[in-house]
């Protein structure tokens, strides 16, 4: 039993903020309250927590989010509380602001559907078949994953231009380039880059079918497809709806795409229109506390969707009986499937990796790929330590190790203090960290330069400027998908184990930290190492809370590429992938031959 | 060593190193300019003085400024664009200081952009200017003032003015020599591609300008000079009409605690020392034209700064709101 419950958390930590909201958190919230077994000091009630947690994120983001309605509140010369609904009424008054919201909501709906079945497609093909090289099309996902997507976006201005690279190379004309900026183009792009959250949240479903559901349908001699959708597909069927809503929330708070392939495409979204809002001067918070309202309501949309839409039934299929998933065989169709997933990975992940490799080695953009424009000296500039980018390279992950320290720390007692708590209470924490990742984080870092700098008590602090405030901000950004991770996991835990803990006398921290914790230890892990990725390419807080003995990576490349140093830019950001695939790997190899020593001794 | 005790020992260790980031004692320096680094290193170099520098897009800087409104946390602000530095001046978060640049050798130029409050100081100079990709134009004739570019139409790059300073210095030397009415006229019929016009920074209307959609662009001098010094197909064209002076512009919060400092730091920026400083610096900010006598612009430039306008900084920042929206619903998808 507990063997099983372990194996069903490693299969739902899936590293997407998102992916892991809605497998654990809604799903866990409207499902069964695995760990409540009444008693006292068993109640789900955690005032201190959710008090951290709201000076953490909920004030600096209400902060910001108010000025929808007192837009005067933070005026450096007549600070006033007069309310006003001007900016929620800018919204529609103004048609580009129109614009951007339609866009978005469009985009987000066709962008879910066409990512989710890109995942779909990936996760049956490389789950239920025995297609070849299958752990490189495992890997494929996370790849994709780690990158973020303002380099992502960058990747595809450089390959597509009219100039780009791929008209140097002949493989297409200059018109051909350019009709690729359009709506089309930003949907590939988007399935592209998006389709890994779908692909984690179907896997999750699919590695708790057991294998005898498939074996029941052989011996029927249903064909695979007729087995695929007369069974497996019904028994994910929650999964492909998750996917479909946490795409969309994906999509509708994607910003780095916004702000260069969609702008590109003379395209306004909601995302760029708050960075926009925020970044001109004067600043019109107003406007992005509106727009970031807006935002929050279209979210929390799609999670009540999933609350009460049907997505969040138990969909547990893991027993202790169950046998092991025997894959289909392709047969002749082998090739024609490995050639489609070679297609998928290049474009995906091969593509805007070289093209981000290639102008990290090249001087002039114009030159594009002659042998003479060819230089290492981009890659000599980040790794010259006394240079500002090898700096900021160390820099970034001795924050990121921190952030996921502290961040994994607090999330393992809050989310095990929530999953005690009432229904009620784990819908509305899992709402409220659905709706704080979609929000685009320069809302929250806005909040932050307003708490500590100008709201009298946390103004006094001191913290403001400092590398403390920069690793305090990467973990507010990172909490919430923290917590979703550790309650995906701990949903997955049967009431057995809470109750037999109960009754030998032991308390709930006792309980966590001897035998929950153990249990949920490859989520933990899971969630440390998304947690370090996702911090080393955090760019708002980078770029709002910098401080002032120097800037974080992300902060860093976006400023060496608005001042037209690409190459510099492209090569840290090169260099930034490497180390986190260095250290991944490293702390992989770790983690195996620590199971394996334990194995042994066992 | 038991986990927990490690976890700790980690944890103390990076409270630690982490706490002690913050030096009271530093000169912190905003700033948008790439030649800061070179100019702050030079400083601390012959004074001792350690400068911490938050270097951010002007857009993204002046974010973070407004953000701290009434508490600033910069000792000294350092942004192109004098129109931003006359409303902060008039909001009152720099503190003006009177006689800081007496000494100071400036060129004509230099002294006629010298505000009578004297909050902020000229530390540099460039404009706008029409920059003209060579290989795409072919043999057509090239611009030579801003009205030409009506014959270029849809394939005119020009970066946000919401969201880069000198870009709204542009727009309001536009408007101060066509006169407003006039002016929106003729860049409705200039700027007719929405996905060229209202690019967010200048880096990206470069890409465009080099592989993408754009053959002419308006830009900042200052980066067309460092494309043609990366010999990229592009030349520079000084519009007939004239052009108006993007000062990069420096001033003390009025809530500094290191004044003395902030002003020395003012100081040496205005010497040819720390002009020399500045041209040693990798990026498109390091062509400036310079402000103070002796010193000579580098690479391909020009000296004709003789020509250039002056801008009426309080009628552009009392018109700043307006201007800019008007631009952004016109021209920014």
């Amino acid at each position: 039993m507990v063997q099983g419950s372990v194996r069903t958390v490693i299969g739902s930590a899936a590293p997407t903020r998102n992916a892991a909201a809605v497998e654990g958190g809604i799903g866990a919230g409207m499902t069964s309250r695995s760990l409540i077994v009444g008693g006292k000091g068993w109640g789900g009630g955690s005032p201190l927590s959710w008090f951290v947690a709201f000076v953490l994120i909920g004030l600096p983001m209400l902060l910001v989010v108010v000025q929808a309605v007192v837009p005067k509140l933070f005026d450096p010369t007549a600070p006033s509380i007069a309310l006003s609904f001007e900016p929620l009424s800018r919204m529609v008054t103004s048609p580009r602001l129109l614009h951007g919201i339609v866009n978005t909501v469009v985009l987000g709906i066709v962008g879910a559907i066409v990512s989710t079945l890109l995942g779909l497609a990936l996760a049956l093909v490389v789950h239920l078949t025995d297609v070849r090289m299958s752990r490189v099309w495992k890997a494929l996902p996370w790849v994709v994953f780690a990158t973020p997507s303002y380099l992502k976006g960058l990747a595809w201005v450089l390959l597509m231009s009219q100039g780009g690279y791929l008209v140097y190379l002949g493989m297409l004309t200059p018109t051909q380039a350019s009709s690729f900026f359009g709506p089309t183009g930003l949907l590939l792009v988007m399935a592209l880059s998006l389709f890994p959250v779908p692909y984690f949240i179907v896997r999750a479903r699919l590695e708790g079918i057991g294998g005898e559901f498939l074996d029941a349908a052989r011996m029927a001699s249903a064909s695979p497809a007729r087995t695929i959708i007369l069974i497996v597909l019904p028994m994910i069927m929650p999964a492909i709806g998750l996917s479909l809503l946490t795409t969309f929330a994906e999509v509708v708070g994607d910003f780095g795409l916004a702000n260069t392939l969609a702008r590109s495409m003379s395209l306004g979204l909601l995302t760029y229109n708050i960075y926009a809002a925020t970044s001109s001067f004067p600043v019109d918070f107003a406007a992005a506390g509106a727009q970031a309202l807006l935002l929050g309501v279209l979210v929390s949309g799609s999670v009540v969707a999933a609350a009460f839409g049907g997505t969040q039934r138990d969909a547990r299929f893991l027993s202790g009986r169950n046998r092991s998933l025997r894959p289909y065989r392709l047969r002749y169709w082998q090739p024609l499937v490995f050639a489609v997933l070679a297609l998928l990975a290049i474009s995906a992940a091969v593509l805007p990796l070289l093209a981000v490799t290639l102008r990290a080695l090249t001087t002039s953009l114009g030159a594009g790929l002659s042998p003479s424009n060819f230089s290492l000296s981009a890659i000599r500039t980040v790794f010259d330590i006394s240079n500002v980018a090898g700096q900021a390279l160390v820099s970034s992950f001795a924050y990121a190790f921190a952030t996921a320290l502290v961040t994994v720390a607090f999330a393992i007692v809050f989310a095990y203090r929530v999953s005690l708590a009432s229904k009620r209470t784990r819908v509305l924490a899992a709402g409220l960290a659905m709706v704080t990742v979609a929000v685009p984080g320069i809302i929250l870092a806005f909040g932050y330069i307003l708490l500590y700098d100008r709201v009298p008590g946390f103004e006094n602090l001191g913290l403001y400027g400092t590398r403390t405030l920069l690793v305090l901000g990467y973990c507010a950004a990172a909490l919430p998908y923290c917590l979703i991770f550790m309650w995906s996991a701990l949903d997955r835990l049967g009431s057995s184990l809470g109750e037999a803990s109960r009754l030998a006398g032991a308390t709930p921290l006792r309980h966590l930290r001897l035998i929950v914790a153990p249990l949920i230890g490859r989520a933990i892990a899971a969630a440390f190492g998304v947690t370090m990725i996702r911090t080393v390419f955090e760019l708002p807080m980078s770029q709002f809370l910098m401080p002032q003995t120097g800037p974080a990576i992300p902060a860093l490349i976006v400023d060496d590429f608005t001042q037209d140093k690409d190459a510099v830019a492209c090569a840290l950001a090169l260099v930034a992938l490497l180390a986190v695939a260095i250290a991944w790997g490293l702390a992989t190899l770790v983690g195996r031959s620590n199971l394996r020593s334990k194995g042994a001794k066992s | 060593m038991k986990p927990i005790r490690f976890v700790s020992s980690i944890f103390v260790a990076l409270s630690a190193a982490l706490g002690s980031a913050h030096a009271a004692d530093h000169l912190v320096v905003y700033s948008a300019l790439d030649t800061v680094d070179a100019a702050a290193s030079a400083f601390t170099e012959k004074t001792g003085i350690q400068v911490d520098l938050v270097r951010l897009s002007t857009g993204e800087l002046l974010g973070k400024v407004a953000a701290e409104g009434d508490n600033p946390k910069f000792d000294v602000l350092w942004v192109e664009g004098s129109a931003v530095m006359s409303r902060l001046a008039d909001q009152h978060i720099l503190k003006p200081e009177p006689g800081l640049a007496d000494g100071v050798q400036y060129t004509d130029l230099g002294h006629r952009l010298v505000p009578k409050s004297q909050a902020y100081f000229p530390v540099t100079v460039s404009t706008t200017a029409i920059a003209v990709n060579n290989a795409k134009i072919g043999s057509a004739r090239p611009p030579k003032s801003w009205h030409d570019l009506v014959g270029f139409a849809g394939s005119v790059a020009a970066k946000d003015p919401n969201l880069s300073g000198p870009a709204f210095q542009w727009l309001a030397g536009y408007f101060a020599s066509k006169g407003v009415d006039a002016g929106k006229q003729e860049l409705l019929n200039i700027l007719t591609n929405n996905k060229l016009s209202g690019i967010p920074s200048g880096g990206a209307v470069n890409k465009s300008l080099i592989t993408g959609d754009a053959s002419v662009a308006i830009q900042q001098d200052t980066s067309i000079y460092a494309l043609i010094d990366q010999k990229e197909p592009v030349s520079i064209v000084y519009p007939s009409e004239g052009v108006v002076a993007i000062p990069s512009s420096a001033g003390i919060a009025r809530t500094t605690q290191h004044e003395d400092n902030a002003k020395k730091f003012i100081q040496f920026l205005l010497t040819k020392d720390g002009e020399a400083a500045m041209e040693r610096a990798d990026g498109g900010d390091g062509f400036f034209a310079p402000l103070i006598q002796g010193v000579k612009g580098k690479g391909a430039r020009v000296d004709n700064t003789s020509s250039w306008q002056i801008l009426d900084d309080a009628k552009a920042s009392a018109n700043e709101t307006e201007w800019k929206q008007w631009f952004r619903d016109q021209f920014v998808p």
